[in-house]
């Protein structure tokens, strides 16, 4: 009876085995995430490094919130944006200043994007159950929406005519690398940071991996979603007419504004997503080729090395600047074209 | 001569691999006490149970509502009623937003497939 010497050894060898395949198949990514409220939509971060980050993940959010009370809230009184479009002119900090010149120069590769959209907004009530405007209403305010309306010299800002600035166009894309930035300086390795419609990503969810950011269905609820992006280190950002608008006699009118013709952009597209390097330029693309078209945006986003994923109306998508080696399609619904 | 390993061994080596594998299945698939999570300004402030009878809370002007083992949003004081529709929530990941009162109410459980959506 030798081999009953064996039989226990073995048996506890295979033991640990079992348990140790058990564990490997349930192992969760170890995360951290927590949640906040900024800029009219919900912010959140996800940490999946192994250690403390509670800290960093705080001061993340607290960058979000306190980068739209400063600066960029159209709404809030303290922001320097609020204080511009009410004071008309104000003395700017140099991010500000900064700031401010970053974005004019995006706005300027885009002859119908604005940053000062302020008064067509409020003209079309977007936020507000939505109202059609005659073409003279329009056609008063149109000249105030050119970018030349806004003049810096040093640090002072202003206004000319009844121009509103707005930056609502890119304001979150900007948020969210403010937030991955402060993630970064606390040493955080492996994150993703959602702001509305941009989520930022950097280094992976489980080591070897890529992390996986699914793109809403622009026809279904909020967490219906199209297709899978798997990346790493870079910011997507998304804009549709899906969020917010009003129908009238069957047309529907949504928020993203065309500055050539102050309306609504009626196309054939209901979704543009903008994969890029930088979170305020991931954002301004995707309003900008969402106004553009697909000809024009794309050759845009070209210049900036930003890949491009258009989800038609007529639930067809196509993908565009090398978008095709990150996308994968998971919904029925859809092809590809 | 004996031999090291016998039948008998075999045998009990396939069980445990096995019962190993059997655990994994059933705990990757087997994860069904889901719950609906209801944010204010990113701060939990209420968790319900999708299992349950019919429930309704109120959480800054949005009215969240249990029935049938789904959430949702049935009454909310915003404009743009994006988060009613929502429509009902029953998966895993599943979420409905008011931006206008800061609300969120999103599904819990532990199959999400993507870190984050973007849209």
């Amino acid at each position: 009876m030798k081999a009953k010497k064996y039989i226990f050894p073995a048996l506890a060898i295979l033991l640990t085995a079992a348990v140790f395949i058990w564990s490997f198949m349930n192992e969760k990514e170890s995360v951290y995430e927590k949640q906040s409220f900024a800029m009219g939509s919900p912010v959140k971060v996800t940490v999946y490094d192994e250690k403390d980050c509670e800290n960093s993940v705080s001061s993340a959010l607290t960058a979000v919130t306190e980068l739209d009370a400063k600066y960029l809230s159209s709404t809030l009184d303290s922001s320097l944006a609020f204080k511009l479009n009410s004071e008309r002119q104000i003395e700017a900090d140099s991010f500000f200043a900064d700031y401010l010149k970053k974005c004019l120069a995006l706005s300027a590769e885009c002859e119908k994007f604005t940053l000062l959209s302020g008064q067509l907004k409020a003209l079309w009530k977007i936020e507000d159950g939505g109202y059609i405007p005659s073409d003279e209403e329009i056609a008063k305010i149109l000249s105030d929406t050119d970018d030349e309306s806004i003049k810096i010299n040093d640090s002072t800002v202003s206004l000319n005519g009844g121009s509103l600035l707005d930056f609502g166009a890119l304001g979150k894309g900007t948020a969210c690398q403010t937030a991955i930035e402060k993630l970064k300086a606390g040493d955080i390795k492996n994150a993703v940071c959602t702001v509305g419609g941009t989520v930022g990503v950097i280094g992976s969810p489980k080591s070897g991996e890529k992390f996986k950011i699914a793109v809403r269905n622009p026809f279904g609820s909020q967490t219906d979603t199209i297709g899978t992006l798997t990346v790493t280190d870079c910011y997507i950002s998304t804009s549709g007419d899906y969020e917010k608008f009003f129908t009238v006699d069957g047309i529907r009118y949504c928020h993203i504004l065309d500055a050539e013709t102050g309306s609504p952009v009626r196309g054939d597209i209901t979704s543009v997503t903008v994969i890029a390097n930088d979170g305020t330029v991931s954002d301004f693309l995707s309003t900008a080729v969402f106004i553009l078209g697909d000809v024009d945006g794309v050759k845009l986003a070209e210049k900036y090395g930003a890949q491009v994923i258009i989800v038609y109306k007529n639930k067809t998508i196509r993908t565009y600047n090398g978008a095709e080696s990150v996308f994968t399609l998971t919904s029925e619904d859809f092809i590809m074209s | 001569m004996k031999r090291l390993i016998t039948k008998k061994d075999i045998l009990l080596i396939a069980a445990i691999v096995l019962a190993g594998a059997a655990l994994a299945v059933i705990s990757a698939f087997g994860e069904n006490g889901e719950s609906a999570v209801i944010r204010l300004d990113g701060e939990i402030v209420e968790e319900i149970p999708l299992k349950g009878e019919y429930y309704e809370t109120e959480i800054n002007n949005v009215t969240v509502c249990r029935d049938s083992g789904e959430v949702y949003v049935k009454e909310s004081s915003c404009s743009d009623k994006t988060c009613m529709r929502a429509g009902r929530l029953k998966k895993s990941g599943d979420c409905a937003v008011c931006a206008p009162n800061r609300v969120s109410v999103e599904i819990k459980g532990e199959k999400n497939t993507a870190h984050a959506i973007t849209g």
